[in-house]
């Protein structure tokens, strides 16, 4: 039966010698060419089959790898709006006069009647309570708590807030409040004072918290209120509250704080110095710690004295 | 037997369609081959046949033709003729068998193409050889599970 085999196999090896030959010459390749096409078709087809699971699972991963693109996009965008913003607020700490401290808001109040906000600064970094808090565009509140690495702002948004305001253009002067709805009033302003619809609203500096001149808002409407002896101005704020991330607090300047009061009694003089240091260097060494509560109200005289910027110590000193 | 040859056919349009997909470092499995020593295996002469068919099919988009047909009807030929004196339920046997046939085909495959080096013998045919040994008996296993069934 081999026998057959035998000589068969020895026929398909001539054969393949011969292929092996023809296939060295023109016509053996093109014959090679025009057989493979016929076959094309089916190796296409087959391809595409096992092409199309190749696509699919590629699909997949290119969708994973786009939606992670998409959300690294994302981070980039935030990233650039808050380089952006910062770069805002460098240059406004560079070409402002006031101490600033920057600090960042780490949470808002969501009660809609208190707008208030948590900032990243606290005692730590000298923000004391009153101190005023703006942004780049205008007034945004003023710490009214402070722990040591935190603080409490209360914003423009605040039912409780008040600031006195003047009119830039002529000097008239308001109070600035918060009410819900209608937004941002400036109230206690005469009827019939010369006030207009865009007139630029800025803080009067009465009051010892905000500085003189800051921008407060623009005047967006003018109603007369219902006692009809004042105007009842609305303002466009200047500062977009809900966008703010980053905030100033102005830190009040000892020049500033020498209007300040303190009170002495007939024999002693109580002052109010807040480095703790400078008071143990003072020659007054006698002197002692006391509350200002301890002392009678009667007894108490109003004077101005110099103090400066740090925890606030009050000290009795005999004359 | 048809299965087979259907089975072959179909293998000759994947080594040349798809198979490159699952190339590892450019080397490709020769599922044909494994269908050729199976055939010849089992089946004897069969092997060299199914040995020639194919190879001419391969040889058809390779660049020398006729030398696939050669080494298939060679190895259809000599695998047939050792499956009579030997016992071929051996997995070590298939093994020793897929790596021979899979190392000299590829000597003569590469030989006929260019100059062979002990670089190119280590990179491509001993690794291709190695990697048509291993899915070869993957292969095995399966065709027999079903060839066995077939005859019970």
């Amino acid at each position: 039966m081999w026998k057959v085999t035998d000589r068969w196999f020895f026929g398909l090896i001539i054969l393949c010698i011969i292929l092996i030959g023809i296939g060295s010459t023109e016509f053996g390749e093109k014959t090679q060419i025009r057989l493979g096409s016929i076959f094309s078709p089916l190796n296409s087809w087959v391809s595409f089959i096992f092409n199309e699971f190749k696509i699919r699972h590629e699909n997949k991963v290119l969708r994973a790898k786009v939606s992670e693109l998409a959300l690294n996009n994302q981070i980039l965008r935030s990233s650039q709006y808050e380089n952006e913003k910062l770069f805002d607020l460098l240059e406004f700490k560079a070409r402002t006069e006031y101490e600033l401290i920057a600090s960042r808001i780490v949470s808002r109040d969501p009660n809609p009647i208190s707008g208030t906000c948590l900032i990243d600064k606290g005692l730590a970094d000298e923000v004391r309570k009153d101190f005023p808090v703006i942004t780049c565009d205008g007034v945004y509140g003023k710490v009214t708590e402070v722990t040591r690495e935190n603080a409490i702002v209360q914003t423009i948004s605040d039912f409780n807030f008040r600031v006195a305001c003047m009119n830039l253009r002529n000097g008239i002067q308001g109070i600035m409040r918060w009410e819900g709805g209608k937004g941002c009033i400036l109230g206690q302003v005469r009827v019939n004072s010369d006030i207009q619809i865009g007139d630029s609203i800025v803080t009067s500096g009465l009051g010892s918290i905000f500085p003189k001149g800051v921008a407060v808002g623009k005047v967006r409407e003018i109603n007369v209120d219902k006692t009809k002896l004042f105007y009842e101005v609305t303002l466009e704020p200047t500062c977009k509250l809900g966008e703010i991330e980053y905030v100033f607090i102005v830190k009040k300047k000892p020049e500033r704080l020498e209007k300040s009061t303190v009170y002495k009694t007939p024999g002693w003089e109580i002052y109010q110095k807040i480095e703790e240091e400078k008071i143990v260097q003072s020659p007054l060494k006698k002197s002692e710690k006391v509350k200002m509560s301890s002392i009678p109200k009667e007894e108490r005289e109003e004077f101005p004295i110099e103090f400066e910027v740090k925890e606030p110590t009050i000290r009795l000193q005999p004359q | 037997m048809v299965k087979l040859w259907i089975l072959a056919g179909i293998f000759c349009v994947i080594q040349i369609s798809v198979l490159r997909g699952v190339a590892i470092a450019q080397i490709t499995p020769d599922i044909v081959l494994v269908v050729v020593v199976y055939t010849a295996l089992f089946h004897e002469k069969a092997g060299m046949w199914l040995g020639f068919a194919t190879g001419i099919f391969i040889d058809l988009y390779s660049s020398s033709l006729g030398y696939n047909a050669l080494m298939g009807t060679i190895i259809g030929y000599g695998v047939g003729k050792l499956s009579g004196r030997v016992y071929k339920e051996i997995p070590l046997l298939w093994l020793i068998l897929l790596f021979v046939s899979s190392l000299v085909h590829d000597v003569v495959i590469f030989a006929s193409a260019q100059e062979l080096s002990y670089r190119f013998f280590g990179r491509y045919i001993f690794f291709g050889a190695l990697y048509t040994t291993a899915i070869g008996l993957i292969i095995f296993y399966i065709l027999r599970k079903f060839d066995v069934r077939r005859i019970r």
